[in-house]
Formats: C-alpha cells, structure tokens, sequence
C-alpha cells in the first residue's frame, strides 16, 4: 500500500542561525505537529540531521502517539535537547498506525487501541530546518494525498505558498518496527456552552443541544485546494476541511459541553430543533474551555 | 531612532536586519557579554555606556540599587540575573530579566538574592549613553502588591466597528448588538484566566491560597473597588474602542501585533491590532513603575484582518473573545513591562492561530539580541523573560512556588464561564435593547 503525504515547513520567524557561537543560545523556536489525516496514528520521530555530524548516530526522538487532528507544539531545545536548539537540517521518521476498532467512531472508541504494525514507515533526510530563513515555528503537516486508494509511495512536500514554505516528500522507508509504540497523546478539556440569545432566558444555558466533534483534515488535491465538503465547513486558515464527526455529545441542563480529546484542531458543530444558532460551527485548537453558541428560537 | 519609530517599521525590515546583523556581527569566539562584557560597580560615577550589556558584579541580598542611564533616545533597562537554562555551574551565557526601569529617569532595585546581576538596555544606542549606578538613598520606593488594570469598553465597541453599510445583512448588526454583552463578560473572564494562570486569583479579592495577586482585572463597574481596598487606586485601563487605529506613522503610538507586510495588496497591509499609550508616562512599563499607563485595542481590526480572512476573528463569538483578550492580555504585559518573545504565547507579536487557541504567558527569548562592542568585534547575545519570575521581582509578593507550574493543574476546575464576573459587569437583559 502506498500513499502519498505531506510535510509542510512552515517558516515564520526571525533569523538564520549563521555564524552563531555555540556558546550562545540561539533563537527560540518551536516545533510544531499537525496530524491532517483522516484516520491514521501518527508516531513522528526527529532528530539532529546525521548528514550535520556524520560520526554520531543520534537516536530519533518520539514522543506521543498523535491521533487524528491531532497538534503538538513544543520548544525545539526540548525536543532535540542535544541539538543546541533548532537544528540547521532535522532527520525526520514517520509511522503511522490504524485503529483496530475502524469501525467504531474514534470518540465511542475507548483507549483508541492501534495496531501494531505499521501501515507505512517512512523517512525524510536532511530536512531544512534552521538554516532556512525561519520563523518561529518549524511545522510538520501531516496531510494526504488519498487515504483510500493507493498512489506511487510516501510523499512529503514544504508548502511553496511563501519563499519560506517548501513541500517535500516522505520516502516510504520501511523502517524496523518502533518499540515502544508512543502513548496515545493525553486527553485534555474540550468545552463550551450553548446559550441563550433571547429575553427573558437571556445567557442561560440550554440543555439538550447536540453537539459534534470533527478533526480538521487536509487532503491535497492535484489542484492544491484541499476541501472535499461544503464550503461551510472549510477553515479560512489553511484550507482544509473536517472529517465526518468523530464524537457527540448533548449539552447539560447548564447549558455546557464537554469533550476530552488530546490536543488538536476541531471543528465543534451544533444542532438541535427549533434553535438556529450563531455560529452553527467552529474552529478551535484545543485546550480550550470558553467555547461559545448562541441560540435563538426559530419562529 | 526613536523607540516609537523603531516599531513602525515593518517587521521584514527587522527580519532581514536580523540576517544581516547576525551574519556578519556573530564572529565565534569565547568572549560572552556575560562574562567579558564591562563591569560597572556601584559607585556613583558616571560613565559612558559602551555596551548593551553590562555587568554589574555580584551583590548581597537586600542591597539597593539605583541606575541613571541618560541618553538621547527613549527606551528602557532591564536588570537581569543568569539565566538558569544557560548556566553550566560557573559560566554565564545568558540573562533571564527580573526588573527594569526607564530611561532617563532614576529607577531602583533591590536585590532579593545573591545573584551576578546585569544590566541591558532597549531602546537607545547604547554608545550615546552614560550610566550612573549607586547604592540607592534612603527613599527606595517600596513596589506595589498589585496591580489594577480596568477593562473599559467604549459603548457599541463591536457593532459600529464590525458591521459594515451595504456589506452586510442588516441583522448583522442586530447580532452584534446583541452579543455585546457575552463578548464583554467573555473578554473580562478570559482576562482574568489569564491572569489567574499560576499568579493567584481574582475571585478570591485578593488572595488565592494564601497568595495575592498581583494584577487585578476589574472593569469600568468595578473601578471603586480600587478606592474600596481591594486593589490600590489609581489602576491602568485597556480601552476596548471602535474607533480606528491611528494612521501610521502617528506620534504617540506603538504599533502591535501586526500582521503580513506593508504593501499594495490591502490583504497584506500591517495590522493594528492594539497599542499602548506613549502619551502615558510609561510606554512599556520596564519594572512596572507605573500604576495608571493605558493601552487601546482596536475593535475595528479585527475584521479583514489577518491575511483578509475577514471571518476568521467573526465567524465565531469564541473566536473574537479570545482574539479581543489575547490582544488586551499582550498590552497589559507591556503596561507591566514585558516585552515581545520569540516563541508563542501572549507576549509573541504575530501567534498562530491565535484566534482559535487559547494563549498564555511563558518563558521565552526576547526577539531582540543584545550586544557588547569590543574593540574589534561585535559579541551577541540573547535575552530571556519568564513572566512569573519577572512578576516576583516587581511585586513585593513571592509566587516563586508558582512559577513553573502546569497551566492545565491549574485550570483543572475551571470550565467555560466558571469565572463569573461580578454581577456590575454583566449588562442587563433589561438594558439591551
């Protein structure tokens, strides 16, 4: 099976790292991931590219297990501690693992159990890093190409919208198995409120309301738009579209919501008879406790 | 350069000065400004400021210090301390900030550790500049406990600033109207949450565990607590305006929080999304001297901002609290005296995403390098500010136990509106229309 993705290097901070004494710190940075996929579990693995001290043999650095929608953002002086900060080139491994329970929504889904074999391994060598013009964050975009039917091998592309973008491809590499398999990232709060738009009831909160969970994903297509639904749903940032919902809930008798999700990029979408509500959806990056609907009676 | 000016230009300049700067500046070698860099003993002795960074020596707790740094220019000092991350047990190589003070004017400090200090300026060129450090007088002031910031939204402050004649559906702006209230409620719960995180609480009026905290967010019907003794009179005010932002270029502002570039596309026009007030004594507020500055968020901004994306901030009602807080939360760092920081959070000028996440103050580099000048070479540095070790230093509190906690233990129990506002704040059902 073959696939093709993506990796966006999203560049958008200061200065190179030229010249730099060792003996003093360099810019800050972060490294962010952002799983775009629709359903796979993606262990990403990172290192101080070996091409910058061919002697040594760094190990890759994994942390955890990024679900679908999934986002991590972290300093990249914790993430490649041995690096001295954000590398010039980063060595990059990818694994990515299906749910044994694929039928099952991921929310109704508990412990979201993965198998174990890897349905693609890949790598992507000296990727540029901190020797480009780079901003403050070095983004890992997971995006796909298709996830159903197979193409010419793993892909990765930096994004070209910017001369600090850049796309570039994942090699299908066939890595030996990852052990341990990170833990699924932790779960974190997710909530919001529904409340009322209308005197008397003015800012109560209405119980019953639906609820859905999507994940954002990004499907890159031959024109390189990556929407496959309504242009409703289509987040204005990057383009990309959400998935079929992942969860549900109702809201309590107060009106408030909760989902625990790890953290990541959801659309949160309402429903129920007799409400029109402002927004019907949104975008949000988790954690994040205040979001908010506002509903009035429909006539 | 004035400070002012320095800020009005576009960010690529900075950027790409950066590149220059550090290409052909950085020479390697052993010196470190933190250890090479020239060391001004407390004295009284003016001197000439030859570096951006210079040592001030080792010092016993409780000394008190005062600094006069005159120059030509605006700007501000910091004092700064070794900055943990960079220590290897007996070589400095970088500072973390712990106060500050203006320019041109007399400031102190009292040292609550023994500790190597230093000093880097920001702002003025440091070879126009002369220094004088002493043992402070008997007048030290002694620092605030708190401090109050008043969240004053000017009337209509969403509707006559997003709605637009002719573009949008008539109700648009009944729907703004009405949202008003939630968005105001929401600013100022969101506000104190972040003020909340790891430095006490509001709710408690005046402690949490035992621990007051030192920025208290009160809005405009909440101003007599200042004279009622839960805060100390007079409070700063972050006014929220649909007014438009001042022309660029304007004296008396600095610009924040911009995004894209100057240009013809108006999708890459600079944004101004808030400013503090220069007119104010203290512009940003190095040491938190200053108990009444103001800063301004511009309403208005926020739609057709960030990279045109007009909906991005309206298209949900979260989404424009978080963005109108963060904003308000960005200003009140700098009416405190935190400056601009490389990685994100709320002190970092352009954040991603900002709108749809929630963002909170965290330790990271000041964008800036600060440099000492030797005879044949120009050596670099960089600059660290950690919000909460800064905000024990310039309050006389100590919420060192704090200071590195997990931001989620602490928002454990707090969900969506959890923070109510006291019931002055909320509109009345009664008074919409």
């Amino acid at each position: 099976m073959m696939f093709r993705l993506t990796l966006c290097l999203a560049a958008l901070t200061l200065a190179p790292s030229c010249g730099l004494d060792e003996d003093i710190p360099a810019i800050e940075r972060e490294v962010l991931y952002s799983n775009l996929t629709r359903r796979w579990y993606a262990a990403i693995g990172i290192r101080r590219a070996a091409s910058l001290e061919p002697e040594q043999d760094r190990p890759y650095l994994f942390r955890e297990l990024l679900p679908p929608g999934g986002v991590m953002r972290e300093p990249f002086d914790e993430r490649v501690p041995d690096a001295g900060g954000c590398p010039d080139r980063v060595d990059l491994h990818l694994y990515l693992y299906e749910r044994r329970n694929r039928e099952v929504p991921i929310g109704l889904d508990f412990g979201e159990e993965i198998d174990p074999t890897p349905v693609i391994s890949a790598e992507m060598l000296d990727v540029s890093a901190c020797e480009l013009l780079l901003p403050k964050t070095f983004e890992v975009r997971l995006r796909v190409t298709d996830e159903d039917r197979s193409t010419e091998g793993a892909e990765v592309t930096i994004a070209e919208d910017t001369p600090a973008q850049r796309r570039q491809a994942f090699a299908d590499a066939r890595l030996p198995a990852l052990v341990p398999i990170p833990l699924l990232a932790r779960a974190e709060p997710l909530m919001g409120m529904v409340v009322s738009a209308e005197f008397p009831t003015y800012r109560e909160g209405i119980a019953g309301i639906g609820v859905l969970l999507r994940t954002r994903v990004s499907v890159i297509e031959k024109n390189e738009r990556c929407c496959l639904d309504g242009p409703e749903l289509v987040d204005e940032i990057t383009e990309c579209c959400f998935s079929d919902p992942i969860d549900w809930t109702q809201t309590e008798r107060d009106g408030r919501f909760y989902f625990h999700r790890p953290r990541g990029t959801y659309l949160l979408e309402v429903f129920g008879d007799g409400y029109r509500f402002r927004p019907v959806a949104t975008a949000v990056e988790s954690p994040i406790q205040n979001v908010l609907f506002v509903a009035e009676r429909t006539e | 350069m004035t400070l002012n000016s320095m800020h009005t230009l576009p960010r690529h300049f900075w950027v790409m000065l950066a590149v220059l700067c550090s290409c052909d500046a950085l020479q390697p070698g052993t010196e470190n400004p933190f250890v090479d860099g020239p060391l001004i003993r407390p004295d009284g002795v003016r001197r000439s400021l030859t570096a951006e960074i210079v040592r001030l020596g080792d010092h016993a707790k409780d000394t008190e210090l005062s600094f006069l740094i005159e120059s030509a220019s605006d700007g501000v000092a910091y004092i700064l301390r070794p900055y943990e991350r960079a220590e290897d047990g007996s070589v400095v190589r970088a500072g973390v900030i712990i106060d500050g003070g203006p320019i041109n004017e007399t400031f102190y400090h009292r040292v609550r550790e023994p500790s190597p200090l230093f000093l880097a300026v920001y702002g003025p060129a440091a070879d126009n500049s002369t220094i004088v450090v002493d043992h402070s007088p008997a007048d030290f002031r002694r620092r605030p406990s708190v401090q109050s910031v008043e969240l004053f939204f000017e009337p209509s402050f969403l509707s006559s600033a997003l709605f637009r004649e002719g573009e949008d559906p008539p109700d648009f702006r009944d729907f703004l109207e009405e949202i008003e209230g939630d968005v105001r409620v929401g600013i100022l719960c969101r506000v104190r949450e972040i003020f909340q995180n790891g430095r006490g609480g509001y709710r408690e009026s005046g402690s949490r565990n035992g621990l007051p905290p030192p920025v208290y967010i009160l809005c405009e019907n909440e101003v007599h607590c200042c004279a009622e003794g839960i805060s100390r009179p007079p409070c700063s005010k972050i006014t929220f305006t649909p007014s438009p932002p001042p022309p660029d270029g304007l004296d008396g502002v600095v610009f924040e929080v911009e995004e894209g570039t100057e240009g013809g596309d108006p999708c890459e026009q600079k944004v101004i999304f808030g400013a503090v007030d220069r007119r104010s004594a203290c512009p940003i507020d190095a040491g938190n001297r200053c108990p009444d500055d103001s800063a301004t968020v511009y309403t208005r901004s926020f739609r057709g901002a960030l990279g045109c994306d007009q909906g991005l901030a309206l298209n949900s009602v979260q989404n424009l609290i978080n963005a109108l807080a963060t904003c308000a939360a960005h200003e009140i760092g700098h009416l405190i005296g935190l400056q601009h920081t490389a990685l994100d959070g709320i002190m970092v000028a352009t954040p991603t995403r900002s709108v749809q996440r929630q963002l909170w103050f965290q330790p990271s580099q000041i964008v800036r390098p600060f440099s000492i000048s030797t005879s044949t070479e120009i050596i670099e540095t960089r600059v660290f500010q950690d919000p909460c070790l800064y905000l024990d230093h310039v309050f006389e509190t100590s919420f060192m136990d704090r200071c590195h906690t997990d931001p989620m233990d602490l928002l454990c129990d707090v969900g969506a509106f959890t923070c109510e506002p006291d019931a002055e704040c909320v509109t009345s059902p009664t008074e919409r229309k």
